[in-house]
Parts: C-alpha cells; sequence; structure tokens
C-alpha cells in the first residue's frame, strides 16, 4: 500500500484527488491538508510515503513545505503541483527537493503515474546498496579520460569530441561534457537533445540505466553524447556524487568514457581528474596558454596525477606568438603525447559544419594526428583495417548549421 | 565595467587590457582588476609578471579594505594603468570572497574614473557581483558557433539578472583571419547589435608576448581604429557611483541564489 498525503487550500482538490487515488486498489491517502504548517504536522504524524503539495499553498507556501518534508521525512518522495508551467516554477520545485511536478490541471490518471515514480524511486533509493546491481551487470571495465585545460580557446572541446569519435570507431565509447555552465560539445557535434545532464541530476536519475539512455542522444561516428546544460544556472544541480554515480554506472556500459570539462577548476573538474585513468591536457603554445598550463598541472601533481596518467596534448591555433614545442614539453616536463596541427580548411570548417574532422577528413593531419591520439590512449583498439570512416558528410548538415545562426 | 565571455579565448583579457591601457593613456585614472582569479592572464598582458602582490592578499581585510594597501598592492602597466593582478597560483583564488570584493571594487570606485574588471569564462558568485556593480557590461563574442551560442546564453542570462540592455556592449572579435559568415548574421542570431568588429590581427600575440597595448603602440593599425569604437562609447559613459546601486530586482536575487547553491 502507497500511502499518500495530500495538500492543497481547495477542499474540492483534496476531495478529487481522495476519490481518484481510492480506485487504484494499492494506493491509500492517509492525511490530507489545506496549509502548509497542517501539512508539515501531519506529515509528521502520519509518515506517507509520497506527498502531493500544491505550491499555493496559504501560509508555509508550497516551495517551503516541500523544502520542510524533505529535510524532517526524506524518505518521502514529494509531488509539486503549480499553476505556473514555467521553467522558473520547475526549477524552484526542483531546488526545494521536489521529485515531480505537475501542473495543474492534470490528469488523474498523470498524478497517479507520478506518486507510482516517485514511491519506486524511494524504494531504489534505501534499498541497501548491495541489491542494487540487480539485473547480470556487465562487469565495471570502462575507462575514464579526462580531457582538461588552463586556457578558453585553445581546442579542448574539439579534441575531446574528436577523440572519442575517433576511440568510437572499434568501441563503445560515451562523451560527456561536463563544462556545464558554456558547454560546446553539443554545437560542435551538431546535436541538440532536449535533456541534458542536469536533467539527471535533477530528478536524481543518475544512477537509473534506463533513463541515462534516453537522456543520451547519437553522436557522429557511434558516439553516445550527454550534453551539458543548457543554460549556466541549470549547471549548480550537478554535483561531484552525481558525476560519480554516473560514471561508476557508465564504466559498466561503455568501453570509454571521455569527459570534457570546463577551464575553471571546480570542485567538479578536480574530481573528473580524480577518478580519471588518464588526464588528458590541451594546451596552445601561446605564453598565457603555457603560463596555465603549468600552474595547472601543478595543481594536478597535488592531486597526484603522475606521469602514467599524463597525456599532454599540444594544439597549434592560428596566430603568430607560438613558442616552440621543445619550450612547452621543458616547461612541462613532459613528452607531448600529440601534437596537432592548425588547418582551417579542416579545423575551422568541422566546427562550422558541426561534424568532426576525424570523420569528414579522416586523411588529414588534424585527424591522422587524434587518431594517432586515440590509439595510443586504447592499445590495441584500432581495428586491423582502419575501418573507413562514413565519409557521409551530408550538405543538409550546413544547412542546418546556418538555421542555428539565423534562429 | 565588466568584460565577460561564456567562452574561452575570444580575447576578453586582450580586450580588458587594451582597453584600460587605452582610457589611461587619455588621462583619466583607470584601474584594471583580473577577476580570472585562478587563471588570470593580465599580469603577462601588461609584463608584469614580476610584480609580487596581487587581489588575494588583500583578502584578509574582508570588508574593510584600506585604500593605500588597495594601491601598494597593485602593479602598474604601460600609460600608467593600474592593475589589481589575480593570484599567483589557483588555489589561492579562494581567498577572495564576494564581501571582500564588493569593498574593493567600492573602494577603487572613490579614487578611479574606471574600473575595468577582466573576467574567468565562468560564472560564479563574485563575478555576477562585479556584474551587479557594473555600469557597463562588455560581452565578447567571436566567429564561431561555440562562441555565438555562448553568447546567447549569455545574454539571455544578463537580462534574468536584470541587467539593462543599453549597459551592454556586444565585440566582435575575429580570431582567426577567415571568417565563413558576415557581421549581420551575428547580430541576427544575437538578436542584439554589435559595437565594433575586431578585424584579424596576426601580431596580437606579438604585443602580448611583449606585453604591449597595440592601441597605443599601433593606433594606425586597423584593429585599433576599430577598438577605438569601443573605448569612446565607454569614455562617453558617465561614471556611475556603486553606492547608489544597493537595490536588486527580486527576479535578480532569485537567480543569483542558484548560483550560490553548494558554495559557502
Amino acid at each position: 500500500m502507497i500511502r499518500v498525503l495530500v495538500a492543497d487550500e481547495s477542499a474540492r482538490v483534496l476531495e478529487n484527488v481522495t476519490r481518484r487515488l481510492g480506485e487504484e486498489g494499492d494506493l491509500v491517502v492517509c492525511a490530507v491538508a489545506q496549509d502548509g504548517d497542517d501539512a508539515l504536522q501531519e506529515a509528521l504524524r502520519t509518515r506517507p510515503d509520497v506527498a502531493v503539495v500544491d505550491a499555493g499553498l496559504p501560509g508555509m507556501d508550497g516551495i517551503q513545505t516541500t523544502e520542510m518534508l524533505v529535510q524532517y521525512l526524506p524518505r518521502a518522495g514529494v509531488i509539486l503541483l503549480s499553476l505556473e508551467a514555467e521553467n522558473e516554477a520547475f526549477r524552484r520545485a526542483m531546488l526545494a527537493g521536489a521529485r515531480e511536478f505537475l501542473q495543474k490541471p492534470f490528469s488523474g490518471d498523470d498524478l497517479v503515474a507520478a506518486i507510482r515514480r516517485v514511491h519506486a524511486f524511494e524504494l531504489r533509493k534505501s534499498a541497501p546498496p548491495s541489491a542494487t546491481p540487480t539485473e547480470a551487470t556487465p562487469p565495471r571495465t570502462g575507462r575514464l579520460f579526462t580531457v582538461v585545460g588552463a586556457k578558453g580557446g585553445v581546442g579542448k572541446s574539439v579534441i575531446a569530441a574528436n577523440c572519442a569519435v575517433a576511440l568510437a570507431r572499434s568501441r563503445r565509447v560515451a562523451l560527456l561534457d561536463c563544462s556545464l555552465q558554456f558547454g560546446d560539445i553539443g554545437v560542435l557535434l551538431d546535436v541538440s537533445p532536449e535533456r541534458t545532464i542536469s536533467d539527471l541530476a535533477a530528478n536524481n536519475a543518475v544512477a537509473d540505466r534506463d533513463v541515462i539512455e534516453e537522456v543520451m542522444v547519437d553522436g557522429p561516428g557511434g558516439v553516445r553524447v550527454l550534453a551539458a546544460p543548457s543554460s549556466p544556472e541549470l549547471a549548480d544541480y550537478v554535483t561531484t556524487q552525481h558525476l560519480r554515480a554516473l560514471i561508476d554506472l557508465l564504466r559498466h556500459n561503455f568501453d570509454f568514457i571521455v569527459v570534457d570539462t570546463a577551464t575553471h577548476l571546480s570542485e567538479i573538474s578536480l574530481d573528473l581528474v580524480e577518478m580519471a585513468d588518464k588526464v588528458l591536457l590541451v594546451t596552445d603554445l601561446s605564453a598565457t596558454g603555457m603560463k596555465n598550463a603549468r600552474l595547472l598541472q601543478t595543481v594536478l601533481g597535488v592531486l597526484k596525477v603522475d606521469a602514467e596518467h599524463f597525456v599532454l596534448v599540444i594544439n597549434h591555433r592560428e596566430g603568430a606568438g607560438e613558442l616552440s614545442r621543445s619550450y612547452a614539453e621543458d616547461l612541462l616536463k613532459t613528452a607531448a603525447a600529440a601534437e596537432i596541427p592548425y588547418d582551417p580548411a579542416v579545423v575551422a570548417t568541422s566546427i562550422g559544419r558541426g561534424v568532426p574532422f576525424v570523420l569528414a577528413q579522416p586523411q588529414s593531419p588534424a585527424a591522422l594526428r587524434v587518431v594517432g591520439l586515440a590509439d595510443l590512449l586504447a592499445p590495441g583498439s584500432a581495428p586491423g583495417n582502419p575501418a573507413e570512416p562514413e565519409p557521409s558528410v551530408p550538405a543538409a548538415t550546413s544547412r542546418k548549421r546556418r538555421r542555428l545562426l539565423t534562429r | 565595467m565588466v568584460v565577460f565571455s561564456g567562452k574561452g579565448g575570444v580575447g576578453k583579457s586582450l580586450i580588458a587590457t587594451n582597453l584600460a591601457v587605452a582610457l589611461s593613456a587619455q588621462g583619466e585614472r583607470v584601474a584594471l582588476v583580473d577577476l580570472d582569479l585562478q587563471f588570470g592572464d593580465v599580469a603577462v598582458m601588461l609584463h608584469v609578471e614580476s610584480h609580487p602582490t596581487a587581489i588575494d592578499v588583500l583578502a584578509q581585510q574582508g570588508e574593510q579594505v584600506d585604500s593605500d594597501f588597495i594601491e601598494e598592492v597593485m602593479a602598474t602597466g604601460p600609460e600608467g594603468v593600474r592593475a589589481l593582478l589575480a593570484p599567483a597560483s589557483p588555489e589561492f583564488a579562494d581567498l577572495v570572497n564576494t564581501a571582500n570584493l564588493r569593498a574593493i571594487l567600492r573602494e577603487l570606485a572613490k579614487s578611479y574614473d574606471h574600473i575595468v574588471v577582466d573576467t574567468p569564462s565562468h560564472l560564479e558568485e563574485r563575478n555576477l557581483e562585479a556584474i551587479e556593480l557594473a555600469d557597463q557590461m562588455v560581452v565578447v563574442t567571436s566567429f564561431n558557433f561555440a562562441a555565438i551560442k555562448d553568447t546567447k546564453v549569455t545574454l539571455k542570462l544578463l537580462q534574468s539578472l536584470g541587467v539593462e540592455k543599453d549597459k551592454i556592449c556586444v565585440v566582435l572579435n575575429q580570431t582567426r583571419a577567415k571568417v565563413s559568415f558576415q557581421r549581420g548574421e551575428v547580430e541576427d542570431s544575437l538578436r542584439f547589435r554589435v559595437l565594433t568588429v575586431l578585424p584579424f590581427e596576426p601580431r596580437v600575440d606579438d604585443f602580448i608576448d611583449s606585453g604591449r597595448a597595440i592601441v597605443t603602440e599601433e593606433p594606425k593599425a586597423e584593429f585599433s581604429k576599430q577598438f577605438r569604437v569601443l573605448v569612446d562609447q565607454i569614455a562617453g559613459v558617465e561614471t556611475g557611483r556603486p553606492e547608489t546601486k544597493e537595490t536588486e530586482g527580486p527576479r535578480a536575487r532569485t537567480t543569483r541564489r542558484r548560483f550560490s547553491l553548494g558554495r559557502s
């Protein structure tokens, strides 16, 4: 039996909801309340499994009530009802700790389904951890490559994307955009998913394989992509705990997980570095780029990223003021694993069309270097006879890209 | 004024330093503050890398910053521009907190005509604080899809923070020799007028390496001419008093609160 508390100012709503839930054999309304304080008291008294709370409660409003319920009854999942449909209302609900958000008016079926989902989630959450991997779980063998850079515009995301696509020639690869505020993987690969990593986090679905599969989208070359949030303020939903759980799960399902990060150092980026099997440091050869790469390397040294885990990638970009490769290698005390030449006809065109250059121009020097890097990261993964990457770069793509600009 | 961009590598620091130096050359009193606290490049750009003190030194002063002490901590760059540098290493970035920063900016506002703030391409409490205090925002973007997407998002966000449209100038910096679309297309996409387009200037890196500002050293270069448009715009903005801006709209407050999640 799932016990439900319903809080709404309107007696009619309470009546209707109680009647509708009564039609389900396994649902029962254990308490009703018409204001926030009453809802909290009733909840503490009856300890419901699920609380359905209206945002517009008098007194302590629905958001505050939700916050209190989450604090005092962490095992009760809250469904917030609201007349507002805006993202804003949704975000507020999720921030307060609600598990589901229903816009009024809603159907009885929707409410019943939401209650069951929330209850199922709470059950899963409170199950002992040993019971979590139920079905035959594939071994946890996926390797994590975290791509970092200390200066914007050095090509970190471009290299992460192309490297992921190169690895995907023969293996299952997930590409995660953890540049959470202004991630560009979606633009670089021409995918614009409706849901992103922040939806997984806000709904606490980071350990739910089916939901993750749904939220990930197919990128070029068979890479599965988990995009960054569509707006910077959504980034704050995602915590290191979320990412740990998510990556842990992805390690079961993928051979390689490539993670792009923000240039800004945060708990999240440092954690991704710590978890990584290899850390790819991307730098250009500019004076500021070198200075920052050195600083970043020092910080990572504190995390005990040793030479073995550290992969230096030098990316050339346009402009005259370049220092030499040997200067960079001396400064960073590391031999570069790859040096990607600058070729606007290849790299800039690839970004402009949203097609990774390892697919669009596989014979170009830049593509060959990235493929070389991928082989280095995954020894033995190179197909004996390098599968000719799909040469299909439809003209339609670039037209779609123009639309992005004019939209 | 605050120079911001969601995308890295579009030339924020270059524009912030050149702007500060150009204003300084006109005889204005200018302070340049490097809020890219982890990986700030202003010191390199002004060629004052060996200057021993930076903003983190002021951190202990909390909300009671002493203006003489700020002056001691600051470095002097070309044309007499004064600069409050970023910490020498990223781990010192967190010493500077919002209240501390607000006090520093207020103190600087008393003795300088212009305060130019350079930022990281990341939004957090401290640069949001600067954005809120700003009289003028310079949003830098570039001719590529990623930068344009990030700029769209940035403009939307500034709007939701309650930053008025006429306080924002968009500068389009051409970081590559060839580009595949036009200024007009960028403006249509952003639904925002671009104040000026800075043409590709291959010598920019040489200027950075030698710590000189191209706008004052090479005023005849096309880059410098276009840059003038920005300088004139900024110089024309009457300096506001941050003290009068205590009140923030409720909307701005909730948006800011969201950024403070999980942070102290």
